[in-house]
């Protein structure tokens, strides 16, 4: 338990805002749904942030690989979109999607990849900046 | 490190208090004096003035001057086999302590230290030698790859394929001292 970062799971609340901010954009709603929906996003955030940092706590470091890493983060965005997508075709049928609501989803999707990209050019920074470090320590 | 002290008997007191943890000593005629404003400059010698209210600055740039001094030497002293021998820094891969021991994993030995793991952490700071845990030290030298994990830890890949875990909180310092 001591390994959960529990800031993580509020980034993760505030991407799930932020997605439900996204979901917003356009739309006719009220201030009262559009905040009802910011936070719905939010909320799912959170869960899905929660259970992520839990999950990934037990991983053993024995494993850790770049590669690996960002298989992992692949998979929680894949799981993220599936779960997604069951929640949008269970509340709302499916034959009844619009193409609205599948952008909607693209976006999600869209969204949460690029935070792993993010991720990924981060990795690259860190070790171009250790190669910086050594040159000057060397200095 | 001799220093001189001409001031009142409360600074020199908190003064004294600093230097006994440290290599530092406090003697009458040494070639740099700390001087309080207002008290007498000794002739002959490099007076560094201060004020009372910035003497803590003075401090710190004495605890700063003389933890740099530990680290101008390029080797550290550690036992093997019932002997002493000089570990050169580059060769140090990583620090560990397992209770009372401190264990030093170089390139090709591994040895005893005698000193603590908080005395290598500051003298080796500017050696590229960092905290990465609540029981480790790692030559940032010998790091051939930062590897990013869950929970905002970070693994260490050595040169040797070791792998070391920067726990959360050391994670900080380490971006910090990286400028990450």
């Amino acid at each position: 338990m001591s390994k959960i970062n529990f800031i993580n799971i509020m980034k993760s609340f505030f991407l799930g805002v932020f997605i439900g901010i996204c979901l917003n954009a356009g739309s006719h709603n009220t201030f009262w749904e559009w905040l009802y929906i910011a936070l719905i996003g939010g909320l799912i955030g959170f869960v899905i942030g929660g259970i992520t940092e839990v999950a990934t706590a037990f991983l053993p470091i024995s494993i850790a690989k770049p590669k690996i890493y960002f298989l992992i983060n692949g998979l929680i965005a894949v799981g993220v979109a599936v779960v997604v997508f069951l929640l949008i075709n269970h509340f709302f049928n499916a034959k009844s999607m619009t193409t609205e609501d599948i952008v909607k989803f693209v976006m999600i999707i869209m969204i949460i990849n690029l935070a792993n990209i993010l991720d990924y050019f981060m990795y690259k920074r860190a070790n171009k900046k250790l190669k910086i470090y050594k040159e000057r320590i060397e200095e | 490190m001799d220093i001189g002290l001409s001031c009142s008997q409360t600074l020199r007191d908190k003064f004294q208090e600093i230097a006994a943890g440290r290599d530092i000593r406090i003697v009458d005629d040494a070639r740099f004096v700390l001087v309080e404003a207002g008290f007498p400059q000794p002739p002959g010698r490099i007076c560094i003035v201060f004020t009372g209210d910035d003497y803590l600055e003075v401090m710190d740039l004495l605890m700063k001057g003389t933890a740099e001094e530990t680290i101008i030497s390029n080797t550290i002293a550690g036992f093997h086999n019932n002997r002493y021998m000089v570990i050169d820094i580059g060769d140090i891969l990583y620090i560990h302590s397992d209770g009372s021991e401190i264990r030093c994993v170089t390139k090709t030995h591994t040895c005893f230290l005698k000193k603590t793991l908080a005395y290598y952490e500051k003298s080796l700071y500017h050696r590229g030698v960092l905290r990465i845990n609540k029981s480790q030290l790692v030559n940032m030298m010998n790091v051939r790859e930062i590897v990013p994990w869950f929970n905002s830890r970070y693994v260490l890949v050595l040169e040797n394929q070791v792998e070391l875990e920067v726990s959360r909180l050391y994670a900080r310092a380490l971006r910090k001292a990286l400028d990450i």
